[in-house]
């Protein structure tokens, strides 16, 4: 089918990404209805086509291991790859900010706040950033355009040797690739009833889901006051073999965004009246962010032993401009914060994976990396005019990690597989403070057990036990005040204590297949941390706390009956507290349900809805927020060349507070200082029509 | 039939989700206690250069009393002990040093500790467990009905007293200015506060380190600052003694709060 936009489109393309325009001619010149997917090195049927899944669904390697497809987020249509982050089960994200801030995580009872206690991997990259003057473990992922995955797959929970560095709750691995549905590339665009408006072009080599440039832009006026925001990605991959059964692969991104700070909101406030649900303080919050991200790796895949090797680079640049708590610090001039980071990050990482010649199967895998953050950071406050009027935090400093791993895969029984793995990770931090003109250096080694048993007892039934240690590597900015004393303004916190943090983790559960198309899986866990790391968005620090422990279990259904309805739900269920005190862990939600239903073959009438039910959220000194209940519904079509699609968020017109938080804010004189419920508010009730021409 | 009942039962539950869903949350409740000064614990002490110490008089401008909790920043048994060895910072960053501000009593007040209590106010407090007290000192002035005679006026603090070694006694005046942010982080405070609460809360400063023993006037050798032999002594800014005191009078071991008639507190005051 020969659509006259599809000259328009390629010109747009080759004008938006001129190093593939050659790539979409020769897809616009090939055959456009079968094309084979080259699959080399990944293991896969390489006479694959349009029709079938890509992916493969291996069996688990734990029970809280989850694996999201392609389909699963094409059908989801998210404008963000955090969006696609809540299409595995007990995730939730909450933006309390606009686009282009990064969003806060909860994950098994832990507030990752921003990637605190969540590991994120982009194609094996962990896109975390230490130190950042935001909280420790920062992550943006607007840079991954949700069209560009290939599959994610969450590792709840540190069972596996490669989770590193702030996978204490947890990993989510990103590999980008093409999916099936587009293969030859597609244009979208996107409105919604707010005006926010999205753009996204895909193109790719040949039909080759490996090899592909991709470009998304967003401009959105936001569903209220100060949630304005421009942001705009683009990513490209090629991958070429070079010998046999050795592939070359690189990977550029590069991303940019605007967007404003809107601040939380008193609950109290609106409650009397003098604040509308989505209204804000109006405190000219403001933020910006660039990043490039260049990474290259050969890969063999030979009979016996898969071998890997990365090199990457990151350049990052952030600033975030923001006032949680009006003039409650500084009468006179007011709270408004800029806090500022700068990082240089260079890494390598190698992994080789033999399998041995035996009747039991076995293989033993060694690997190991190094990662060095440069990084520089200041915190000032600022009058309106953004004028720096105090600095309280000017600092560079060289962070140096280094890894090295070893494990076995070993299966001494057809109904046992065992794998033991061990961990070490070293640090040599490099620290200098501008204001103070101090500089110390300080080394950290953290040792990391893990183990993780699956029984396939039956064809159909797997059990699951798993035991590990994750880990945090402390913050750059504690080694030069270690000692405050508590008779002192900490407003240069010192980020807690310089060492290295961290926790036990165990599971236990049962994967159950009773009927084609039927999956039941049933999860408990169990994980004490040592020291508690909260976010704080007051000060914008995360704050260590004392001991916690988190006890809970998560069910999973899937339900796919035939080739044109799929349906999911799952449950997750969490009793987080503070080992002393007894009290809950602030933010995190009791409970979490979220429903799935697919309707529609590849071709023809199609639509679904997602549903999602979060429980009651206990607040620090001893406050509580409701739930929520939040869901979307879409209904398109999909034609031989385009797609049509409306969707309707947040149907049940909730009012609801996203993000909850306890503490005292002063925007008006005659306000209490005593902290009180703050909130940011999710999107109302928004119709969006996104347009897909396949190319 | 049923299909409309199933539409109901739908309805039904629709507007049962959208009204249980309304944003609400649940404050701790505030408790509201009486707050006032009282000068107990001004006894007269032995300095560590061996003088007798006793005031007569001990003013102070102070306002907007904050009281913190540590919350989950607490330490377990473990490492107290290992806090004790080597201390740590445990405290929060911005204001918050030594815990949350849950709990205010704003204004500004002259308190002449030595004189009869006064009545500051009524405070302001979340229900929770307390671990300290912070406070402002103000310049005093008209604002609290200081006149210029007095010779507190224009000064943070002011007191006097006697100093007494052996056959020595020196009659000493003290005005503190104080310098960069007039604020104590950290003072002792340590009470449950449940809404059933109704003790009255006194403002204390103490002469005498309740921890380390150590005594407000240490590192003051009075007769070393009597430069003319007069056996009079004035203390005011531009001097080291000067600034001896004026940390002193800023360490949050010299001052605390307690619960005069505690009815239902968890805790005794120090």
């Amino acid at each position: 089918m020969n659509l006259p936009v599809r000259p328009f489109v390629m010109a747009v393309l080759s004008v938006l990404m001129p190093c593939t325009a050659g790539a979409v001619q020769s897809v616009a010149e090939g055959d456009e209805s079968d094309v084979a997917i080259d699959l080399d090195g990944y293991g896969f049927d390489d006479t694959a086509t349009f029709e079938s899944e890509v992916v493969s669904q291996k069996l688990p390697v734990t029970a809280g291991e989850t694996q999201v497809t392609s389909k699963q987020i094409a059908r989801r249509m998210p404008l963000c790859t955090d969006e696609a982050l809540t299409l595995s089960s007990g995730i939730t994200v909450v933006q309390h900010g606009a686009e282009g801030k990064g969003h806060q995580l909860f994950l098994r009872g832990f507030d990752a706040a921003h990637g605190s206690d969540v590991e994120v991997t982009l194609d094996g990259v962990s896109l975390n950033e230490p130190s950042n003057i935001h909280g420790s473990g920062y992550l943006d992922l607007y840079g991954i355009i949700p069209e560009t995955i290939r599959k994610m797959t969450v590792h709840k929970g540190p069972f596996l040797p490669e989770q590193g560095n702030f996978a204490t709750g947890g990993t989510v691995a990103f590999e980008l690739g093409i999916p099936e549905a587009y293969a030859n590339g597609l244009l979208r665009t996107e409105v919604d009833t707010f005006g926010r408006t999205r753009v996204v072009g895909v193109a790719t080599r040949d039909g080759d889901a490996s090899r592909f440039a991709a470009v998304d832009g967003v401009v959105d006026p936001g569903f209220g006051p100060d949630r304005d925001a421009v942001r705009t990605s683009a990513l490209a991959k090629y991958s070429i073999p070079v010998k046999s059964a050795v592939r070359f692969e690189t990977l550029a991104l590069g991303q940019l965004a605007d967007f404003s700070s809107p601040g939380t909101m008193a609950l109290q406030d609106v409650d009397d009246g003098k604040k509308g649900f989505y209204d804000t303080y109006s405190t000219r919050g403001h933020g910006a962010m660039r990043r490039a991200l260049l990474q290259s790796s050969i890969k063999g895949d030979r009979a016996l032993t898969d071998w890997g090797w990365q090199l990457y680079g990151i350049r990052r640049s952030f600033r975030l401009e923001d006032n949680y708590t009006g003039h409650l610090l500084y009468p006179a001039e007011g709270d408004l914060r800029r806090q500022q980071h700068d990082a240089f990050t260079v890494g390598s990482q190698v992994h080789m994976t033999h399998r041995a010649k035996t009747s039991q199967p076995f293989s033993v895998s060694v690997g190991g990396g190094w990662r060095s953050d440069r990084i520089a950071q200041a915190e000032h406050q600022i009058n309106a005019r953004g004028r720096i009027w105090q600095t309280s935090l000017s600092a560079t400093a060289t962070l140096h990690h280094l890894y090295a791993l070893t494990g076995l895969a070993w299966s001494p029984f057809s109904w046992m597989t065992l794998q033991p793995s061990v961990r070490i990770d070293g640090a040599l931090y490099e620290v200098r403070d501008g204001l103070a003109d101090q500089h110390g250096t300080q080394r950290f080694l953290n040792l990391s057990p893990r183990i993780a048993t699956a029984f396939p007892v039956l064809e159909k039934l797997q059990l699951f036990v798993a035991f590990g240690k994750g880990f945090r590597l402390p913050e750059a900015r504690p080694i030069l005040n270690a000692r405050d004393p508590e008779d002192v303004n900490l407003s240069r916190y010192s980020g807690g204590t310089a060492a290295v943090s961290g926790g036990y983790a165990s599971e236990a559960g049962v994967q159950w297949q009773p009927a084609d198309g039927l999956k039941l899986k049933l999860a408990g866990y169990l994980t004490i941390m040592q020291k508690e790391m909260v976010f704080d968005h007051v000060s914008g620090t995360n704050l260590e706390k004392n001991r916690s422990r988190r006890a809970g279990s998560e069910l999973e259904i899937a339900f796919d009956p035939s080739a044109w309805l799929s349906t999911a739900v799952d449950a997750t269920v969490v009793w987080a507290r503070f080992v002393e005190s007894g009290n809950p862990i602030p933010g995190v939600p009791l409970f979490l349900v979220n429903m799935r239903t697919h309707i529609g073959k590849p071709r023809g009438p199609h639509g679904g809805f997602d549903v999602r039910v979060v429980g009651p959220r206990s607040l620090p000194h001893g406050a509580s927020t409701n739930g929520y209940v939040w869901g979307i519904i879409r209904s398109g079509w999909r034609f031989e060349r385009f797609d049509v699609t409306a969707l309707a968020e947040n149907i049940f017109f909730q009012r609801i507070m996203a993000g909850a938080y306890h503490f005292a804010s002063q925007f008006d004189d005659a306000e209490s200082a005593l902290p009180k419920i703050h909130y940011a508010a999710a999107r109302p009730f928004t119709v969006r029509l996104a347009l897909t021409i396949f190319l | 039939m049923k299909l409309l009942n199933n539409v109901g039962l739908g309805v039904t539950l629709m507007a049962c989700l959208m009204a249980a869903c309304e944003p609400t949350g649940d404050e701790p409740e505030a408790v509201t206690l009486n707050v006032v000064s009282r000068g107990s614990q001004l006894v007269a002490v032995e300095n560590a250069e061996g003088w007798q110490v006793t005031l007569d008089r001990f003013d102070v401008c102070v306002a907007n009393l904050e009281f913190t909790q540590e919350g989950e920043a607490h330490a377990s048994l473990l490492k107290r002990i290992s806090d004790f060895l080597i201390p740590e910072a445990m405290a929060h960053p911005g204001h918050l040093a030594g815990g949350d501000v849950t709990g205010t009593l704003n204004g500004q007040w002259l308190i002449s500790f030595l004189d009869a209590e006064q009545r500051l106010g009524d405070a302001t407090l979340l229900e929770g467990d307390y671990n300290g007290v912070n406070l402002s000192y103000c310049v005093a002035d008209a604002t609290v009905g200081v006149t210029a005679d007095n010779p507190v006026y224009g000064h943070h603090a002011y007191f006097s007293g006697v100093a007494q070694k052996g056959a020595a006694t020196i009659q000493f005046t003290v005005q503190i200015d104080i310098v960069d942010t007039p604020k104590l982080w950290g003072g002792v405070f340590e009470m449950n506060v449940m809404s059933a609460t109704t003790v009255t809360l006194a403002l204390r400063p103490l002469t005498v380190d309740p921890f380390e023993g150590d005594t407000f006037f240490d590192g003051l050798d009075f007769g070393a600052l009597d430069n003319d032999g007069d056996g009079v002594v004035a203390i005011s800014a531009g001097i080291p003694a000067h600034n001896i005191l004026m940390k002193t009078l800023m360490s949050h071991d010299h001052w605390s709060v307690v619960a005069t008639n505690a009815q239902a507190t968890g805790k005794a005051g120090i």
